[in-house]
C-alpha cells in the first residue's frame, strides 16, 4: 500500500465538492425519488457504492470542508431545474447536519496566487485546509484527478471517490 | 375572478396551454409522485427544526417561483375548473398531517418516560463496549431526543453509516419503537396515522386526475406532454 494512501489514522476527512454532490444526488434519487437527477449520478450509482463511501466517511472522527466548496455547490444547484433547487438545498443542509460537517473559510487574499491560477480557488482552499490541519493527518476525498495528484505530491493523504 | 381572456377557448397549439402542461402540471405530477413514494414507505420527511414535511409540500411549492403566474392562470381558466378546490384540499390535509405529527412529536419529547428512555440509552451507549462511533460532544440529550422523534416519525430503519447517530440508532431503534407504541401516546399516534392515510389517499386521487387532465389537454390542443429535447423548456 502506498504510504500516501494514509487513511488509517482516521482523524480528519476534508471533502471536496464532487463527493458531496454525489452523496446528495444518490440520496435524492434513491431515498426521495428525484428520478430526473439519476442521469447525473456518476460515482455512486448503486447502493453498494454508496455504502462503501458512507463507511469510509464514517471512519473519520471529523469531517471538514471549505466555504468555497459550499459556493461551488450553489453554482451546481443553480444550474439544475428551478423547481428542484429548494429540495437540493434542503438535502445539502440535512447532509451537513447529519454528518456533523465543519466548514472553514480560506480567504482568497491568503491563498497562494500561483496555486489559484493553477487549481482554482476551490481546490486551493482544500489544499490550504490540509496544510492548516496537518497535525490531524487529514485525508482529502475528491473526484478530481488533478487535485489528487497534487495532494499526493505534497504528501497529504488523499482518496478518489472511485477508489472506495 | 376569471380574466376576460379566459372566456375564449385557447387555440390549437396554444402556448398558454403548453405552459400549463410543462410548467404547472408536470412539476405537480412529479411532486405528487414523490409524495406517494415517501408516504407508502411511511417516510414523511418531517423535520423537528421546521415542524414540517420537507419533501411533501403544498401544491404551489412544487412549481418553480418564476412559474407561479402560470399556476394562477391555470387555476383561473374554466378549462381547469375544480383543481383550485382540490389543491386546497391537498394543502389542508397536509396542514392537518403536520399538526398531528407535531403533537405526536411534542408528546414524545415532553414525556418524562420517553426522555428517560433516551437518557438511559445514551448512557448505556457511551459506556458500552461496542460503541465505536461517537457523536459530537455538542449533541445534547435534548438534541438526540429530537432526532429520535424524527426518525420514529419518518419510519427510519437504518441511517447511513457516516451519520453521527448511525450506530446509536441501530442499537436502540427497537427499544424506542416499543416506547413510542406505549398507551401514553395512543391518541396522538392514531391521529397522526389517520392523517397520513388521508394525505396519501388525496394525493393518489389528485395524481390520477392530473395525469388524465394532462392527457386531455395534450390531445385536445395537440401539444407534447413534455418539451421536446431540442426546445428550451419553459422555466428552465
Amino acid at each position: 500500500m502506498s504510504p500516501l494512501r494514509d487513511d488509517d489514522r482516521r482523524e480528519l476527512l476534508i471533502l471536496d465538492t464532487g463527493p458531496i454532490r454525489e452523496i446528495l444526488l444518490h440520496y435524492a434519487v434513491f431515498d426521495f425519488g428525484f428520478e430526473n437527477l439519476r442521469r447525473e449520478l456518476r460515482w455512486l450509482p448503486t447502493q453498494a457504492s454508496y455504502d462503501s463511501c458512507s463507511e469510509f466517511i464514517a471512519s473519520f472522527r471529523r469531517k471538514l470542508t471549505s466555504a468555497s466548496v459550499v459556493s461551488q455547490l450553489e453554482y451546481w444547484i443553480r444550474k439544475t431545474e428551478e423547481q428542484g433547487q429548494a429540495d437540493l438545498w434542503r438535502r445539502a443542509h440535512e447532509e451537513f447536519r447529519n454528518m456533523e460537517m465543519n466548514e472553514e473559510v480560506v480567504p482568497l487574499a491568503t491563498m497562494d496566487v500561483e496555486m489559484v491560477m493553477r487549481f482554482g480557488p476551490v481546490d486551493t482552499s482544500l489544499i490550504e485546509l490540509a496544510k492548516r490541519h496537518q497535525g490531524e493527518n487529514p485525508v482529502v476525498l475528491t473526484v478530481d484527478q488533478k487535485l489528487c495528484g497534487h495532494c499526493r505530491k505534497a504528501g497529504f493523504g488523499v482518496r478518489l471517490l472511485e477508489e472506495l | 375572478m376569471a380574466m376576460a381572456a379566459n372566456a375564449a377557448v385557447p387555440p390549437l397549439h396554444s402556448r398558454r396551454v403548453e405552459a400549463w402542461v410543462h410548467s404547472v402540471l408536470n412539476p405537480i405530477i412529479e411532486g405528487l409522485g414523490r409524495e406517494q413514494f415517501l408516504l407508502e414507505r411511511g417516510d414523511l420527511s418531517w423535520r423537528s427544526y421546521s415542524r414540517g414535511c420537507e419533501y411533501i409540500r403544498p401544491i404551489a411549492q412544487y412549481i418553480g417561483p418564476s412559474q407561479v403566474p402560470n399556476l394562477e392562470d391555470f387555476l383561473d381558466d374554466p378549462e381547469n375548473s375544480g383543481f383550485a378546490a382540490q389543491f386546497s384540499q391537498h394543502d389542508h390535509g397536509l396542514r392537518k398531517l403536520e399538526l398531528s405529527v407535531k403533537r405526536f412529536f411534542e408528546g414524545l419529547t415532553n414525556s418524562a418516560s420517553f426522555t428517560e428512555e433516551i437518557r438511559s440509552a445514551l448512557q448505556e451507549y457511551a459506556t458500552g463496549p461496542n460503541s465505536s462511533q461517537s457523536y459530537s460532544a455538542t449533541m445534547t440529550d435534548e438534541a438526540v431526543a429530537k432526532y429520535v422523534g424524527e426518525y420514529l416519525i419518518n419510519n427510519i430503519e437504518i441511517l447511513p453509516q457516516h451519520y453521527g447517530l448511525h450506530e446509536f440508532w441501530s442499537q436502540n431503534r427497537e427499544r424506542f419503537l416499543r416506547s413510542a407504541e406505549s398507551v401514553e401516546f395512543h391518541d396522538q399516534r392514531e391521529s397522526f396515522r389517520h392523517a397520513v392515510k388521508e394525505v396519501l389517499e388525496n394525493s393518489k386521487n389528485l395524481l390520477g386526475q392530473l395525469k388524465e387532465h394532462r392527457r386531455r389537454l395534450c390531445t385536445r390542443f395537440d401539444i407534447p406532454a413534455a418539451p421536446l429535447p431540442n426546445e428550451q423548456a419553459i422555466g428552465a
